[in-house]
C-alpha cells in the first residue's frame, strides 16, 4: 500500500508542481496573482476533450493545440485586463477573481455540470516491480510532467526569453533599464504561465476529468506549493508540489481521504512555523 | 550640440518639488560630473534622465530627440546606461549572465558560445573575468560595482552615468577608478554623467561641473571655478 500511495502522489505531485510553476512565473515577473490559473487549467482540459473526441484529431495534436490555445488566450488576457493594472496589484488579484466566476459560468453553459474526460493516450497496466499494477495512463502522465517540467527549466536556465524571465523576476527596474521590454515580457511570461497550467490540465485530464469547478482546489493547491516552496523559488516550487502530492496520498491511505485536503494546510503550517519564507524563500533583506 | 539637453526639468513628489526648473546640457566626449548636498536631487535627476521617473514639467533631449517620457528600455536602446549607488546586480545569476541581460538590448538573439565570448570581454574589461561563474551575490561590493558597470557597458551605451561608483574605495582605489573611468571614455568614445560625493575625483576627472542645490541649478562651470565659488561653498556648508 505504500509503494502505491507512494506513485499517486509523485503523479499527482508533478502536476501540481507543473501548475504551481505557472503561479510563480507570473508572480515572480510581474507580482500579479492569478485567481484564474485553475480556470486556465480546466480549460485545457476541456479543449483537449472537445478536440479530440469532437473533432476525432490524435489525443496528442488535440493536447498541443490546447495548451497553445491556453497559450494564446492568456497573452490576450493579460493584455486586455492585466496590463491597465499595473501599478496597483489588488486590481489584477479582483479582476482575475472575477475572470474565474466568469470561466466557470461559461464552462457550465458550454459544457454542462459533468465530467468530461479526454481519451487516454495508453491503454493497460504495468506491473511495478512486482508489487502492483499500475495504469499505464498515469505513468505516461507523470512521464510526460517531468518532461515538461525539464524542458520549462533548460528554457529558464539555456535561452535568452529565460535569461529575461530571471533578470525581471529578480529586479524588474534594473532589467528595463538594461533594456528588456518588461511590458513585452509580462504578456508573454503571462502567457506561458497559462500554458503551464494549460500542460497540467490536458495531462491528468484523461486521469481525473475536468468538470466547471474542478480548477479551484487546483489552484488553491498551486497557490500552496508556491507559498510551500518559497515565494520566487521555482525549484522550491516542485519539490512543494511533489511534497504535497506525496503527503496528501499517504495521508489518504493510512487516515482517511476524507482529510486529504487537511493534510496539505497542516505541512504548510508547519513549515512555515519553522521556515517562514517557505522551503526555499529568500529572506527579505 | 550638447549630446543630453535638459530643460526645465521639475518633478514633484506630493508637495516636494525635488528638482524645479533644472536646465543642464552634457557635452559630446566630455566627461561631466554632478555634485551638490543631500537631497539636492541628483538621484531624481539620474531618474528621469534614465527613465525611471517621468518629470512632472521639463523636457530631456538625447541627440536632439526627446526622451522624456519614454519607457526605461527604450531610453537603453537609444544609448543611455546607469549604474547604482548601491549596486543591483541579478543576484542568483552568474557574472556573465547578468552581463548578458546588458547584451540582450543590442543583439538579442546571439549564440551561446557567440554572447559568451562578448560577456567574457566585457568581464575582461573591469577585471571580473575569474568571476565569470561565480553568482553575483557572492561578490564583494567592489566587485559588484564592477559587475554594473560591465553590464551597464554591455548595453552598448553613448552616454555612461555612474552614481558614485567611488564610495566605499580607499584614496588609492579611487585614484585607480579616476584612471579607468577616464580610459573607457577615450577607448569607447563615450559621453559620461557622474554623480560623486568624492569631491577630488570629480576635480580630476571632470570637465565641467553642475552643482544642484534644493533642486536647482545652483551653477555650472569648470571644476576648478565650482570648488571655489561661495554659493557653492555655502550650500554644503552653510553658514
Amino acid at each position: 500500500m505504500f509503494a502505491l500511495a507512494l506513485t499517486n502522489g509523485l503523479v499527482i505531485g508533478i502536476v501540481y508542481a507543473l501548475t504551481a510553476l505557472g503561479v510563480s512565473l507570473v508572480v515572480g515577473i510581474m507580482n500579479v496573482i492569478n485567481f484564474a490559473h485553475g480556470e486556465f487549467y480546466i480549460l485545457a482540459g476541456y479543449f483537449s476533450y472537445l478536440f479530440a473526441h469532437t473533432l476525432g484529431m490524435d489525443p496528442l495534436a488535440a493536447m498541443l493545440i490546447a495548451v497553445a490555445g491556453v497559450f494564446v488566450l492568456g497573452l490576450v488576457v493579460e493584455y486586455t485586463l492585466i496590463r491597465p493594472t499595473y501599478g496597483d496589484d489588488m486590481y489584477s488579484l479582483i479582476l482575475t477573481f472575477i475572470l474565474s466566476i466568469v470561466l466557470q459560468s461559461i464552462y457550465l453553459l458550454v459544457f454542462g455540470p459533468y465530467p468530461n474526460k479526454p481519451p487516454g493516450w495508453v491503454k493497460g497496466a504495468t506491473d511495478i516491480f512486482g508489487l502492483f499494477f499500475y495504469g499505464n495512463q498515469r505513468l505516461a502522465a507523470l512521464g510526460a510532467g517531468v518532461a515538461v517540467i525539464a524542458l520549462f527549466f533548460a528554457m529558464l536556465k539555456l535561452t535568452w526569453f529565460g535569461r529575461m524571465i530571471r533578470a525581471a523576476s529578480q529586479d524588474r527596474e534594473m532589467a528595463e533599464l538594461n533594456g528588456i521590454d518588461t511590458t513585452r515580457l509580462n504578456m508573454f511570461g503571462f502567457g506561458l504561465g497559462c500554458a503551464l497550467a494549460a500542460a497540467a490540465g490536458v495531462i491528468l485530464a484523461p486521469v481525473f476529468p475536468v468538470t466547471p469547478t474542478a480548477g479551484t482546489p487546483i489552484a488553491l493547491t498551486a497557490f500552496v506549493c508556491v507559498v510551500l516552496g518559497g515565494m520566487g523559488s521555482m525549484s522550491g516550487c516542485v519539490l512543494g508540489g511533489l511534497v504535497l502530492g506525496v503527503v496528501e496520498n499517504l495521508g489518504a491511505a493510512y487516515v482517511s481521504t476524507g482529510y486529504k485536503h487537511l493534510f496539505m494546510f497542516l505541512i504548510l503550517i508547519l513549515v512555515l512555523l519553522i521556515r517562514p519564507a517557505g522551503l526555499f524563500g529568500r529572506r527579505e533583506a | 550640440m550638447a549630446l543630453l539637453e535638459g530643460h526645465g526639468v521639475s518633478r514633484a513628489f506630493g508637495g516636494v518639488r525635488a528638482l524645479d526648473g533644472v536646465d543642464f546640457a552634457v557635452e559630446a566626449g566630455t566627461i561631466v560630473g554632478l555634485i551638490g548636498p543631500n537631497g539636492a536631487g541628483k538621484t531624481t535627476l539620474f531618474n528621469i534622465v534614465a527613465g525611471a521617473l517621468a518629470p512632472s514639467q521639463g523636457t530631456v533631449r538625447f541627440d536632439g530627440r526627446q526622451i522624456s517620457g519614454l519607457p526605461a528600455y527604450r531610453i537603453c536602446r537609444r544609448g543611455i546606461a546607469r549604474t547604482f549607488q548601491v549596486t543591483r546586480p541579478f543576484g542568483e545569476m552568474t557574472c556573465l549572465e547578468n552581463v548578458a541581460v546588458g547584451i540582450i538590448n543590442r543583439h538579442p538573439a546571439l549564440g551561446q558560445s557567440e554572447w559568451q565570448d562578448r560577456a567574457a570581454g566585457f568581464l575582461a574589461e573591469v577585471g571580473l573575468e575569474a568571476q565569470a561563474r561565480t553568482a553575483a551575490k557572492h561578490l564583494n561590493v567592489i566587485q559588484k560595482k564592477r559587475l554594473e558597470i560591465a553590464r551597464a557597458l554591455a548595453t552598448e551605451p553613448r552616454l555612461l552615468m555612474l552614481d558614485e561608483v567611488l564610495g566605499g574605495l580607499n584614496t588609492q582605489e579611487i585614484q585607480e577608478a579616476v584612471g579607468f573611468i577616464r580610459e573607457l571614455r577615450d577607448r569607447r568614445g563615450l559621453t559620461v554623467f557622474w554623480i560623486e560625493h568624492v569631491m577630488g575625483a570629480i576635480m580630476q576627472a571632470a570637465e565641467k561641473v553642475l552643482v544642484l542645490d534644493q533642486g536647482t541649478l545652483l551653477m555650472e562651470g569648470p571644476p576648478a571655478a565650482v570648488v571655489s565659488d561661495p554659493r557653492v561653498v555655502h550650500a554644503y556648508l552653510g553658514d
